[in-house]
């Protein structure tokens, strides 16, 4: 029997919501489980590089594009979690995959012949609807949209579940609706609350155990590690805690295992 | 009676929302009902006091250490705990005479000593 490999791609059109630092952070948390995890980046920014310390290189198109397969693949340096990352090159990989007509299906085509290596796989997705968006789209097994509870991220979330709607009047979709992550919420805010409350009205439970605003995701960012390197106990990973009773609440730890149910790791 | 809304959320969702749905109830009581409700939340809180008895501090500091959960969270758990062992054994072989007025025994933890002055 074939190996479930759980393809989780996080989505937003909206940028600065999250996308990067959310499957950064739960592929590692995953990888410290003991799974195999491989993130791959399909954001010119690279910023997954960025992330994770590591020098930005153009893994992608080598991967979509080169023919190399595997060997496109490198080790993070952390246990458990391989990466292809991304560089300007893939603004490249985007023009040569809009330009075949079976462009959105290489990413999964790519992703089948890998399987068996992983346990699961993390798609880092660039905000905007293009052929890199649907191609994650076609390959996951299931999708996440991260969403800042700062601003008004929410229209990204109508659009993402627009562009699902799309893919599977053309058959093309067959992965699930994991859930919304709701990041960088600030209880002290009242708009904050109320677009978790919204998302909560609309989703129910497929909405994910939030992520609290934290100054720590910066820092970590800025220094090259990821938040379980940078700072274990801050409230980004951790939670906060809501009575003083020592309960915590929400964070990437809780998050990340909620999301592993969800797509059934 | 009205539905609760938050059935159906994940636990995080409804504490987070449900703690803020509370704070509004609160900020809309009028003051005497709103002090009555901060006196009775006040009752529910115990402080355990460790002194004397270090051996017992240091062991629950360092399960709650090693769980990474909170210290309170971790003596409500054993409390719940002893309670039910309690409730089934009885606390009569854990009594000693008491030398205060105020209580007739002391309850007697072996290794530690008292808890229950």
């Amino acid at each position: 029997m074939k190996k479930h490999v759980a393809v989780c791609a996080f989505v937003n059109q909206k940028g600065g919501v999250g996308k990067t630092t959310s499957s950064v952070t739960v592929a590692h948390l995953w990888a410290m489980e003991g799974r195999r995890v491989l993130i791959i980046d399909l954001d010119a920014q690279g910023n997954v590089a960025d992330c994770l310390g590591l020098e930005k290189i153009g893994d992608l198109n080598r991967l979509l594009i080169g023919e190399v397969g595997t060997a496109a693949i490198r080790e993070s340096g952390r246990d458990g979690l391989s990466v292809v990352l991304g560089d300007k090159t893939t603004a490249r990989t985007r023009q040569i995959l809009s330009g075949d007509p079976f462009g959105v299906y290489k990413l999964r085509e790519v992703l089948e012949g890998l399987a068996g290596g992983f346990d699961a796989v993390v798609l880092d997705v660039a905000p905007g609807a293009d052929i890199l968006q649907l191609a994650a789209l076609v390959a996951c097994t299931a999708f996440v949209i991260p969403v800042s509870l700062e601003h008004l991220a929410l229209v990204g979330v109508r659009e993402a579940l627009e562009s699902v709607a799309s893919l599977r009047k053309l058959d093309a979709f067959r992965g699930g609706f994991a859930g919304v992550l709701p990041t960088m919420l600030d209880r002290r805010i009242k708009g904050n609350l109320e677009r978790l409350r919204m998302l909560a009205e609309t989703f129910g439970r497929q909405v994910a155990p939030p992520i609290p605003t934290d100054a720590t995701v910066g820092k970590a960012q800025a220094s090259g590690k990821t938040l379980v390197e940078f700072d274990a106990r801050c409230p980004a990973l951790v939670g906060v805690e809501l009575n003083g009773n020592g309960r915590r609440t929400g964070g990437y730890e809780v998050a990340a295992r909620w999301l592993a149910g969800e797509v059934g790791l | 009676m009205s539905a609760n809304p938050l059935v159906g959320l994940s636990a995080d969702v409804a504490a987070v929302l449900g703690h803020e749905d509370r704070k509004q109830e609160q900020a809309e009581m009028p003051k005497w009902k709103r002090n009555q409700v901060r006196r009775d939340a006040k009752r529910l809180k115990v402080t355990v006091d460790f002194t004397g008895n270090e051996q017992l501090q240091e062991r629950v500091y360092e399960l709650a250490d090693r769980e990474h959960t909170g210290l309170s969270s971790m003596v409500m758990w054993l409390l719940w705990l002893g309670l039910e062992r309690v409730l089934r054994e009885g606390l009569t072989p854990k009594k000693r005479i008491a030398r205060s007025l105020q209580h007739s025994y002391d309850v007697v933890i072996e290794g530690v000593g008292d808890a229950g002055r």
